[in-house]
Protein backbone atom coordinates (compact mmCIF):
# COMPACT_ATOMS: atom_id res chain seq x y z
CA UNK A 1 0.00 0.00 0.00
CA UNK A 2 1.24 3.81 -0.68
CA UNK A 3 1.08 5.86 1.42
CA UNK A 4 1.42 10.17 0.98
CA UNK A 5 4.48 11.28 2.81
CA UNK A 6 3.39 14.80 4.59
CA UNK A 7 5.24 17.67 3.52
CA UNK A 8 4.64 21.29 3.62
CA UNK A 9 1.25 22.30 2.97
CA UNK A 10 1.19 23.21 -1.18
CA UNK A 11 -1.11 26.70 -2.09
CA UNK A 12 -4.18 25.71 -4.00
CA UNK A 13 -4.44 28.24 -7.30
CA UNK A 14 -7.55 30.31 -6.52
CA UNK A 15 -10.24 30.07 -9.38
CA UNK A 16 -8.76 33.46 -10.40
CA UNK A 17 -5.78 32.09 -10.50
CA UNK A 18 -6.37 29.01 -12.42
CA UNK A 19 -8.82 31.31 -14.52
CA UNK A 20 -5.88 33.03 -15.67
CA UNK A 21 -3.44 30.74 -16.73
CA UNK A 22 -6.51 29.04 -18.44
CA UNK A 23 -7.36 31.92 -20.66
CA UNK A 24 -3.61 32.42 -21.17
CA UNK A 25 -2.91 28.95 -22.73
CA UNK A 26 -6.65 27.93 -23.82
CA UNK A 27 -8.37 31.67 -24.44
CA UNK A 28 -11.59 30.55 -25.78
CA UNK A 29 -12.61 29.34 -22.56
CA UNK A 30 -14.59 32.00 -20.50
CA UNK A 31 -15.40 31.69 -16.76
CA UNK A 32 -19.27 31.07 -15.93
CA UNK A 33 -21.33 29.67 -13.48
CA UNK A 34 -22.14 25.91 -14.05
CA UNK A 35 -25.50 24.32 -12.14
CA UNK A 36 -24.61 26.41 -9.49
CA UNK A 37 -20.72 26.25 -9.63
CA UNK A 38 -17.41 28.22 -10.43
CA UNK A 39 -16.32 26.87 -13.91
CA UNK A 40 -15.24 28.02 -17.50
CA UNK A 41 -16.65 26.94 -20.37
CA UNK A 42 -14.77 26.42 -24.02
CA UNK A 43 -14.52 24.95 -27.59
CA UNK A 44 -12.37 22.37 -28.57
CA UNK A 45 -12.23 20.56 -31.88
CA UNK A 46 -10.23 17.38 -31.79
CA UNK A 47 -9.69 17.24 -35.51
CA UNK A 48 -10.49 20.07 -37.95
CA UNK A 49 -13.08 17.86 -39.32
CA UNK A 50 -15.01 16.53 -36.43
CA UNK A 51 -17.04 18.31 -33.68
CA UNK A 52 -16.60 21.49 -31.45
CA UNK A 53 -17.50 19.92 -28.02
CA UNK A 54 -18.14 22.52 -26.20
CA UNK A 55 -16.69 21.38 -22.31
CA UNK A 56 -17.24 22.70 -18.88
CA UNK A 57 -14.74 22.28 -16.34
CA UNK A 58 -16.56 23.15 -12.78
CA UNK A 59 -13.44 24.39 -10.26
CA UNK A 60 -13.54 22.42 -6.79
CA UNK A 61 -10.54 24.40 -5.36
CA UNK A 62 -8.10 21.55 -4.22
CA UNK A 63 -10.26 18.35 -5.48
CA UNK A 64 -9.77 17.58 -8.88
CA UNK A 65 -12.44 19.63 -11.24
CA UNK A 66 -15.07 18.42 -12.90
CA UNK A 67 -15.36 18.00 -17.07
CA UNK A 68 -18.63 17.56 -18.65
CA UNK A 69 -19.36 17.96 -22.91
CA UNK A 70 -21.89 20.18 -22.59
CA UNK A 71 -22.25 20.23 -26.38
CA UNK A 72 -22.86 18.11 -28.32
CA UNK A 73 -24.58 14.68 -26.50
CA UNK A 74 -21.51 12.31 -26.91
CA UNK A 75 -23.47 8.88 -27.91
CA UNK A 76 -22.05 5.91 -27.29
CA UNK A 77 -19.17 6.96 -24.58
CA UNK A 78 -16.84 5.53 -21.91
CA UNK A 79 -14.37 6.77 -19.59
CA UNK A 80 -17.40 8.50 -18.19
CA UNK A 81 -18.46 8.59 -14.39
CA UNK A 82 -22.35 7.74 -13.57
CA UNK A 83 -22.68 11.73 -13.13
CA UNK A 84 -21.78 12.40 -16.70
CA UNK A 85 -17.87 13.77 -15.73
CA UNK A 86 -15.26 12.68 -17.93
CA UNK A 87 -12.69 10.32 -16.34
CA UNK A 88 -9.53 11.54 -17.39
CA UNK A 89 -6.95 10.17 -14.71
CA UNK A 90 -6.46 7.32 -13.04
CA UNK A 91 -6.90 8.43 -9.10
CA UNK A 92 -4.48 5.73 -8.22
CA UNK A 93 -1.41 6.95 -10.29
CA UNK A 94 1.29 8.91 -8.79
CA UNK A 95 2.61 11.00 -11.24
CA UNK A 96 -0.24 11.33 -13.68
CA UNK A 97 -3.57 11.79 -11.50
CA UNK A 98 -4.23 15.06 -10.12
CA UNK A 99 -2.65 16.89 -7.12
CA UNK A 100 -4.67 19.64 -5.20
CA UNK A 101 -1.80 22.07 -6.28
CA UNK A 102 -2.27 21.11 -10.32
CA UNK A 103 -2.95 23.99 -13.16
CA UNK A 104 -5.80 22.99 -14.89
CA UNK A 105 -4.70 24.72 -18.60
CA UNK A 106 -1.36 22.05 -18.04
CA UNK A 107 -3.34 18.74 -16.87
CA UNK A 108 -7.07 18.60 -16.75
CA UNK A 109 -7.05 20.65 -20.17
CA UNK A 110 -4.99 18.76 -22.19
CA UNK A 111 -6.27 15.45 -20.82
CA UNK A 112 -9.54 16.52 -22.08
CA UNK A 113 -8.14 17.20 -25.35
CA UNK A 114 -6.79 13.68 -25.56
CA UNK A 115 -9.91 12.12 -24.17
CA UNK A 116 -11.66 13.62 -26.94
CA UNK A 117 -9.36 12.16 -29.59
CA UNK A 118 -9.87 9.13 -28.39
CA UNK A 119 -13.30 9.12 -28.09
CA UNK A 120 -13.85 9.75 -31.53
CA UNK A 121 -11.85 7.27 -32.71
CA UNK A 122 -13.98 4.67 -30.31
CA UNK A 123 -16.95 6.20 -31.78
CA UNK A 124 -15.70 4.85 -35.32
CA UNK A 125 -14.27 1.92 -33.91
CA UNK A 126 -15.66 1.26 -30.46
CA UNK A 127 -12.08 0.61 -29.30
CA UNK A 128 -10.68 2.79 -26.78
CA UNK A 129 -7.35 3.11 -28.32
CA UNK A 130 -5.61 5.53 -25.45
CA UNK A 131 -3.84 4.41 -22.60
CA UNK A 132 -6.21 3.59 -19.62
CA UNK A 133 -6.59 1.23 -16.64
CA UNK A 134 -9.89 -0.38 -17.00
CA UNK A 135 -12.12 -1.49 -13.76
CA UNK A 136 -10.52 -4.64 -12.02
CA UNK A 137 -7.73 -4.87 -14.35
CA UNK A 138 -4.52 -6.00 -12.97
CA UNK A 139 -3.53 -2.38 -12.35
CA UNK A 140 -6.35 -1.46 -10.75
CA UNK A 141 -6.39 -4.41 -8.24
CA UNK A 142 -2.45 -3.76 -7.58
CA UNK A 143 -3.09 -0.58 -6.53
CA UNK A 144 -5.85 -0.69 -4.76
CA UNK B 1 -16.52 -15.61 -39.16
CA UNK B 2 -13.26 -13.45 -38.11
CA UNK B 3 -13.94 -9.18 -37.69
CA UNK B 4 -10.91 -8.44 -35.98
CA UNK B 5 -12.35 -5.26 -34.15
CA UNK B 6 -8.71 -5.07 -33.00
CA UNK B 7 -6.87 -4.78 -36.13
CA UNK B 8 -9.20 -2.51 -37.37
CA UNK B 9 -9.55 -0.16 -35.09
CA UNK B 10 -5.70 0.54 -35.65
CA UNK B 11 -6.03 0.46 -38.93
CA UNK B 12 -8.83 3.02 -39.04
CA UNK B 13 -6.15 5.56 -36.81
CA UNK B 14 -3.67 5.37 -38.86
CA UNK B 15 -5.56 6.55 -42.13
CA UNK B 16 -5.85 9.80 -39.86
CA UNK B 17 -3.65 12.21 -40.93
CA UNK B 18 -0.77 13.71 -37.73
CA UNK B 19 -1.99 15.69 -35.30
CA UNK B 20 0.83 17.95 -36.52
CA UNK B 21 -0.45 18.15 -40.33
CA UNK B 22 -3.81 18.50 -38.86
CA UNK B 23 -3.00 21.31 -36.60
CA UNK B 24 -1.23 23.10 -39.37
CA UNK B 25 -4.26 22.44 -42.09
CA UNK B 26 -6.80 23.95 -39.23
CA UNK B 27 -4.32 26.85 -39.06
CA UNK B 28 -4.30 27.79 -42.46
CA UNK B 29 -7.65 29.94 -43.25
CA UNK B 30 -6.28 32.21 -40.42
CA UNK B 31 -3.18 32.65 -41.85
CA UNK B 32 -4.47 33.12 -45.18
CA UNK B 33 -7.30 35.80 -44.10
CA UNK B 34 -4.43 37.64 -42.12
CA UNK B 35 -2.16 37.36 -45.26
CA UNK B 36 -4.79 39.02 -47.52
CA UNK B 37 -5.98 41.42 -45.06
CA UNK B 38 -2.63 42.83 -44.62
CA UNK B 39 -2.45 42.86 -48.63
CA UNK B 40 -5.85 44.86 -48.74
CA UNK B 41 -7.25 41.83 -50.70
CA UNK B 42 -11.25 42.78 -50.07
CA UNK B 43 -13.17 40.03 -47.97
CA UNK B 44 -16.32 39.25 -45.89
CA UNK B 45 -17.38 37.54 -42.97
CA UNK B 46 -16.21 34.79 -41.97
CA UNK B 47 -13.45 35.77 -44.88
CA UNK B 48 -12.08 32.79 -44.85
CA UNK B 49 -13.11 28.56 -44.20
CA UNK B 50 -11.56 25.41 -44.35
CA UNK B 51 -12.94 23.11 -46.97
CA UNK B 52 -11.96 19.98 -48.33
CA UNK B 53 -11.24 16.22 -46.75
CA UNK B 54 -9.21 18.15 -43.81
CA UNK B 55 -12.63 19.85 -42.91
CA UNK B 56 -14.28 16.87 -43.18
CA UNK B 57 -12.17 14.59 -41.69
CA UNK B 58 -11.84 12.52 -44.90
CA UNK B 59 -8.28 12.97 -45.67
CA UNK B 60 -6.09 10.53 -45.29
CA UNK B 61 -2.27 10.19 -44.34
CA UNK B 62 -0.19 12.68 -45.06
CA UNK B 63 -1.97 14.31 -48.13
CA UNK B 64 -0.67 17.67 -48.78
CA UNK B 65 -4.06 19.17 -50.54
CA UNK B 66 -5.99 21.78 -48.12
CA UNK B 67 -8.85 23.69 -49.77
CA UNK B 68 -10.10 27.09 -48.44
CA UNK B 69 -12.90 29.50 -49.16
CA UNK B 70 -12.16 33.27 -49.37
CA UNK B 71 -15.31 34.66 -48.96
CA UNK B 72 -15.69 37.79 -51.13
CA UNK B 73 -17.94 40.82 -52.00
CA UNK B 74 -21.30 39.97 -53.69
CA UNK B 75 -20.27 42.59 -56.28
CA UNK B 76 -17.03 40.66 -57.56
CA UNK B 77 -19.77 38.48 -59.25
CA UNK B 78 -19.31 41.30 -62.09
CA UNK B 79 -15.73 40.66 -62.72
CA UNK B 80 -14.38 38.27 -65.19
CA UNK B 81 -13.37 35.35 -63.04
CA UNK B 82 -9.76 35.53 -64.35
CA UNK B 83 -9.71 38.50 -63.51
CA UNK B 84 -10.58 37.61 -59.70
CA UNK B 85 -8.30 34.72 -59.41
CA UNK B 86 -5.86 36.88 -61.08
CA UNK B 87 -6.11 39.47 -58.36
CA UNK B 88 -6.20 37.22 -55.72
CA UNK B 89 -3.15 35.78 -57.40
CA UNK B 90 -1.83 39.22 -56.81
CA UNK B 91 -2.78 39.20 -53.14
CA UNK B 92 -0.90 36.29 -52.67
CA UNK B 93 2.56 37.09 -54.72
CA UNK B 94 4.22 38.04 -51.86
CA UNK B 95 3.24 35.08 -49.30
CA UNK B 96 6.50 33.75 -47.31
CA UNK B 97 8.31 30.54 -48.74
CA UNK B 98 5.37 29.86 -50.92
CA UNK B 99 5.04 29.81 -55.28
CA UNK B 100 2.01 30.54 -56.35
CA UNK B 101 0.26 28.77 -59.34
CA UNK B 102 -2.73 29.55 -61.10
CA UNK B 103 -2.00 28.06 -64.44
CA UNK B 104 -3.16 24.83 -63.90
CA UNK B 105 -5.84 25.57 -61.49
CA UNK B 106 -9.28 26.51 -62.87
CA UNK B 107 -10.64 27.55 -59.97
CA UNK B 108 -8.47 28.39 -57.42
CA UNK B 109 -4.94 29.98 -56.82
CA UNK B 110 -2.58 27.36 -55.84
CA UNK B 111 0.30 28.27 -52.62
CA UNK B 112 2.69 25.90 -52.51
CA UNK B 113 4.38 25.64 -48.94
CA UNK B 114 7.84 23.72 -49.07
CA UNK B 115 8.06 23.11 -45.56
CA UNK B 116 5.75 21.45 -44.26
CA UNK B 117 4.77 20.65 -47.26
CA UNK B 118 1.20 21.62 -48.38
CA UNK B 119 -0.62 22.78 -51.24
CA UNK B 120 -3.04 25.14 -50.84
CA UNK B 121 -5.66 25.98 -52.96
CA UNK B 122 -7.50 29.64 -51.74
CA UNK B 123 -10.69 29.38 -53.97
CA UNK B 124 -12.73 32.83 -54.38
CA UNK B 125 -16.65 32.41 -53.16
CA UNK B 126 -19.56 34.49 -53.03
CA UNK B 127 -22.55 33.28 -51.10
CA UNK B 128 -25.74 33.06 -52.89
CA UNK B 129 -27.82 35.97 -52.75
CA UNK B 130 -30.61 32.91 -52.40
CA UNK B 131 -28.50 31.08 -50.76
CA UNK B 132 -30.36 27.83 -49.97
CA UNK B 133 -28.50 24.81 -48.39
CA UNK B 134 -24.84 26.87 -48.79
CA UNK B 135 -25.12 27.34 -52.38
CA UNK B 136 -22.07 29.43 -53.55
CA UNK B 137 -20.56 30.99 -56.29
CA UNK B 138 -16.83 30.05 -57.27
CA UNK B 139 -14.95 31.72 -60.44
CA UNK B 140 -13.93 29.18 -63.58
CA UNK B 141 -11.54 29.69 -65.56
CA UNK B 142 -12.04 28.21 -68.24
CA UNK B 143 -15.79 28.24 -68.54
CA UNK B 144 -15.48 32.15 -68.46
CA UNK B 145 -18.28 32.45 -65.24
CA UNK B 146 -19.45 32.06 -61.75
CA UNK B 147 -20.56 28.60 -61.15
CA UNK B 148 -22.82 26.99 -58.37
CA UNK B 149 -20.79 25.09 -55.74
CA UNK B 150 -22.12 23.18 -52.12
CA UNK B 151 -18.70 22.40 -50.44
CA UNK B 152 -20.43 23.62 -47.01
CA UNK B 153 -23.74 22.07 -47.82
CA UNK B 154 -22.08 18.77 -48.37
CA UNK B 155 -19.93 18.77 -45.75
CA UNK B 156 -22.83 19.08 -43.51
CA UNK B 157 -24.92 16.29 -45.68
CA UNK B 158 -21.57 14.34 -45.08
CA UNK B 159 -21.64 14.06 -41.73
CA UNK B 160 -25.25 14.52 -40.81
CA UNK B 161 -25.21 11.21 -42.78
CA UNK B 162 -21.88 9.82 -40.86
CA UNK B 163 -23.93 10.74 -37.56
CA UNK B 164 -27.23 8.45 -38.51
CA UNK B 165 -24.76 5.76 -39.10
CA UNK B 166 -23.07 5.49 -35.68
CA UNK B 167 -20.23 7.55 -36.93
CA UNK B 168 -18.81 4.79 -39.24
CA UNK B 169 -18.97 5.94 -42.63
CA UNK B 170 -16.46 8.36 -42.65
CA UNK B 171 -13.80 6.00 -41.67
CA UNK B 172 -15.11 3.78 -44.76
CA UNK B 173 -14.17 6.64 -46.75
CA UNK B 174 -10.75 6.97 -45.38
CA UNK B 175 -10.38 3.28 -45.91
CA UNK B 176 -11.35 3.38 -49.12
CA UNK B 177 -9.10 5.80 -50.19
CA UNK B 178 -6.35 4.13 -48.18
CA UNK B 179 -6.96 1.38 -50.39
CA UNK B 180 -6.91 2.94 -53.64
CA UNK B 181 -3.86 4.44 -52.55
CA UNK B 182 -2.64 1.37 -51.58
CA UNK B 183 -4.01 -0.88 -54.80
CA UNK B 184 -3.74 1.28 -57.83
CA UNK B 185 -0.31 3.17 -58.64
CA UNK B 186 -1.76 3.81 -62.26
CA UNK B 187 -5.09 5.26 -63.51
CA UNK B 188 -6.32 5.76 -60.18
CA UNK B 189 -9.91 7.18 -59.68
CA UNK B 190 -10.07 11.00 -57.34
CA UNK B 191 -10.89 10.59 -53.77
CA UNK B 192 -13.47 13.12 -54.23
CA UNK B 193 -15.54 10.39 -56.61
CA UNK B 194 -14.57 7.25 -54.23
CA UNK B 195 -16.38 10.16 -51.40
CA UNK B 196 -19.39 10.63 -53.61
CA UNK B 197 -19.31 6.70 -53.99
CA UNK B 198 -19.77 6.04 -49.98
CA UNK B 199 -21.85 8.64 -49.47
CA UNK B 200 -24.62 7.62 -52.00
CA UNK B 201 -23.68 3.78 -50.64
CA UNK B 202 -25.05 4.79 -47.00
CA UNK B 203 -27.51 6.76 -48.10
CA UNK B 204 -29.23 4.52 -50.08
CA UNK B 205 -29.04 1.95 -47.79
CA UNK B 206 -26.95 -0.12 -49.84
CA UNK B 207 -24.53 -0.89 -47.05
CA UNK B 208 -25.70 -0.68 -43.23
CA UNK B 209 -23.83 -0.70 -40.44
CA UNK B 210 -25.98 -2.11 -38.21
CA UNK B 211 -23.19 -2.92 -35.26
CA UNK B 212 -21.00 -4.20 -37.80
CA UNK B 213 -17.51 -3.42 -37.10
CA UNK B 214 -15.12 -1.71 -39.97
CA UNK B 215 -13.99 -4.61 -41.31
CA UNK B 216 -16.93 -6.75 -42.45
CA UNK B 217 -18.63 -3.20 -43.20
CA UNK B 218 -16.21 -2.94 -45.97
CA UNK B 219 -16.08 -5.93 -47.38
CA UNK B 220 -19.62 -5.10 -47.92
CA UNK B 221 -18.51 -2.14 -49.52
CA UNK B 222 -16.17 -3.63 -51.91
CA UNK B 223 -19.07 -5.73 -53.20
CA UNK B 224 -21.20 -3.00 -53.48
CA UNK B 225 -18.93 -1.20 -55.32
CA UNK B 226 -18.43 -3.87 -57.68
CA UNK B 227 -22.52 -4.30 -58.14
CA UNK B 228 -22.76 -0.56 -58.67
CA UNK B 229 -19.83 0.03 -61.56
CA UNK B 230 -19.36 -3.59 -62.86
CA UNK B 231 -21.83 -3.28 -65.04
CA UNK B 232 -21.19 -0.18 -66.83
CA UNK B 233 -17.60 -1.00 -66.89
CA UNK B 234 -18.96 -4.53 -68.26
CA UNK B 235 -20.92 -3.04 -71.11
CA UNK B 236 -18.05 -0.93 -72.57
CA UNK B 237 -19.21 2.30 -71.27
CA UNK B 238 -18.21 4.61 -67.81
CA UNK B 239 -20.26 4.72 -65.02
CA UNK B 240 -22.05 7.99 -63.35
CA UNK B 241 -21.55 9.52 -59.96
CA UNK B 242 -23.79 12.17 -59.28
CA UNK B 243 -22.88 14.98 -56.92
CA UNK B 244 -24.71 14.42 -53.87
CA UNK B 245 -25.72 17.75 -53.68
CA UNK B 246 -26.05 19.50 -57.28
CA UNK B 247 -26.70 16.44 -59.29
CA UNK B 248 -24.02 16.54 -61.83
CA UNK B 249 -21.77 13.98 -63.02
CA UNK B 250 -18.49 14.33 -60.66
CA UNK B 251 -16.31 11.87 -62.92
CA UNK B 252 -17.45 13.02 -66.17
CA UNK B 253 -14.37 12.73 -68.45
CA UNK B 254 -13.45 9.04 -66.63
CA UNK B 255 -11.48 7.05 -69.10
CA UNK B 256 -13.31 3.00 -69.68
CA UNK B 257 -10.00 1.79 -69.32
CA UNK B 258 -9.45 3.78 -65.95
CA UNK B 259 -12.98 2.65 -64.85
CA UNK B 260 -11.93 -0.84 -65.63
CA UNK B 261 -8.91 -1.07 -63.80
CA UNK B 262 -10.99 -0.02 -60.42
CA UNK B 263 -13.62 -2.53 -61.02
CA UNK B 264 -10.93 -5.35 -61.94
CA UNK B 265 -9.11 -4.13 -58.80
CA UNK B 266 -12.27 -3.87 -56.90
CA UNK B 267 -13.62 -7.68 -58.26
CA UNK B 268 -10.01 -8.76 -56.97
CA UNK B 269 -10.21 -7.65 -53.49
CA UNK B 270 -14.14 -7.80 -52.75
CA UNK B 271 -13.56 -11.33 -53.27
CA UNK B 272 -10.12 -11.46 -50.95
CA UNK B 273 -12.16 -9.35 -47.99
CA UNK B 274 -15.24 -12.10 -48.45
CA UNK B 275 -13.03 -14.58 -47.24
CA UNK B 276 -11.27 -12.82 -44.79
CA UNK B 277 -14.30 -12.05 -43.12
CA UNK B 278 -15.80 -15.93 -43.68
CA UNK B 279 -12.81 -17.65 -42.29
CA UNK B 280 -12.55 -18.92 -39.05
CA UNK B 281 -9.07 -18.80 -38.11
CA UNK B 282 -7.42 -15.04 -37.15
CA UNK B 283 -4.12 -15.47 -38.72
CA UNK B 284 -5.21 -16.51 -42.32
CA UNK B 285 -7.92 -13.36 -41.87
CA UNK B 286 -5.19 -11.26 -41.47
CA UNK B 287 -3.01 -12.40 -44.08
CA UNK B 288 -6.45 -12.06 -46.66
CA UNK B 289 -6.60 -8.27 -45.26
CA UNK B 290 -2.89 -7.94 -45.78
CA UNK B 291 -3.64 -8.47 -49.45
CA UNK B 292 -6.16 -5.57 -49.20
CA UNK B 293 -3.87 -3.82 -47.65
CA UNK B 294 -0.28 -4.44 -48.31
CA UNK B 295 1.88 -3.05 -45.92
CA UNK B 296 -0.45 -1.28 -43.95
CA UNK B 297 -2.23 -3.85 -42.00
CA UNK B 298 -1.56 -4.53 -38.28
CA UNK B 299 -0.50 -8.24 -37.86
CA UNK B 300 -0.23 -7.10 -34.34
CA UNK B 301 -2.53 -3.90 -32.95
CA UNK B 302 -1.12 -4.36 -29.38
CA UNK B 303 2.30 -3.64 -30.75
CA UNK B 304 1.37 -0.38 -32.20
CA UNK B 305 -1.13 0.35 -29.39
CA UNK B 306 1.54 0.10 -26.71
CA UNK B 307 3.83 2.30 -28.84
CA UNK B 308 1.04 4.84 -28.32
CA UNK B 309 0.89 4.55 -24.90
CA UNK B 310 3.85 4.94 -24.76
CA UNK B 311 3.86 8.19 -26.79
CA UNK B 312 1.08 9.35 -24.71
CA UNK B 313 2.51 8.34 -21.26
CA UNK B 314 6.20 8.99 -21.95
CA UNK B 315 5.30 13.02 -22.20
CA UNK B 316 6.71 13.43 -26.04
CA UNK B 317 3.12 14.63 -27.24
CA UNK B 318 1.33 17.68 -26.88
CA UNK B 319 -1.80 19.89 -27.77
CA UNK B 320 -2.31 23.18 -29.59
CA UNK B 321 -4.93 25.93 -27.73
CA UNK B 322 -7.57 24.55 -30.31
CA UNK B 323 -7.79 20.71 -29.39
CA UNK B 324 -5.70 18.87 -31.57
CA UNK B 325 -3.05 16.20 -30.04
CA UNK B 326 0.52 16.39 -31.81
CA UNK B 327 2.57 13.25 -31.66
CA UNK B 328 5.76 15.86 -30.32
CA UNK B 329 6.32 18.96 -28.74
CA UNK B 330 7.17 22.57 -30.19
CA UNK B 331 6.09 25.98 -29.97
CA UNK B 332 2.80 27.24 -29.48
CA UNK B 333 1.91 24.12 -27.77
CA UNK B 334 1.05 22.80 -24.48
CA UNK B 335 2.69 19.51 -22.84
CA UNK B 336 0.09 16.78 -22.80
CA UNK B 337 0.70 15.18 -19.48
CA UNK B 338 0.84 11.69 -19.00
CA UNK B 339 -2.43 10.12 -17.38
CA UNK B 340 -4.17 6.84 -18.17
CA UNK B 341 -8.22 7.21 -18.69
CA UNK B 342 -10.11 5.22 -16.49
CA UNK B 343 -13.94 4.57 -15.63
CA UNK B 344 -15.98 1.89 -17.39
CA UNK B 345 -19.63 3.57 -16.72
Amino acid sequence: MTRRVKGPRRRVPDYYEQGRLLRMLFPQFRPTTWKGHKAWIGGLQPDPGSDTYDVAIVYRGPKAPRVYVVSPTLGKCTHMYKEGNLCLFYPKDPGRRWEDDSIIAKTIVPWTISWLHFHELYQETDVWQGPEVRHDSRDDRKVS
Amino acid sequence: MSALPEHFAELVRSTLPDGDRLAVAKDWPNRIRDHLHDHDFETLDPHTRLTGSYARRTAVGDIKDVDILVFVPEATQDDEPSEVLSSLEDALQEYPDATIDTEVQRRSVRVSIEAPRFDVDVVPAIISEDDHHGVLLIPDKSRQQWIQSQPLGYGQALSALNQAHGKKMKPQVRLLKTWRDLRMTYMRPKSYWLECLVFHAFNKGSVAEDGMSAGPLFADLLEHLVDRLGPAVDGGGVPRISDPMLGGNVAAGWEHSHAKALVDRLRTDASYARQAVECEDDDESVELWTKVFPGMFPSDPSETRDALSSMLLGSRASVTASGIVVPSRSSGTVDLPPGRAYGDD
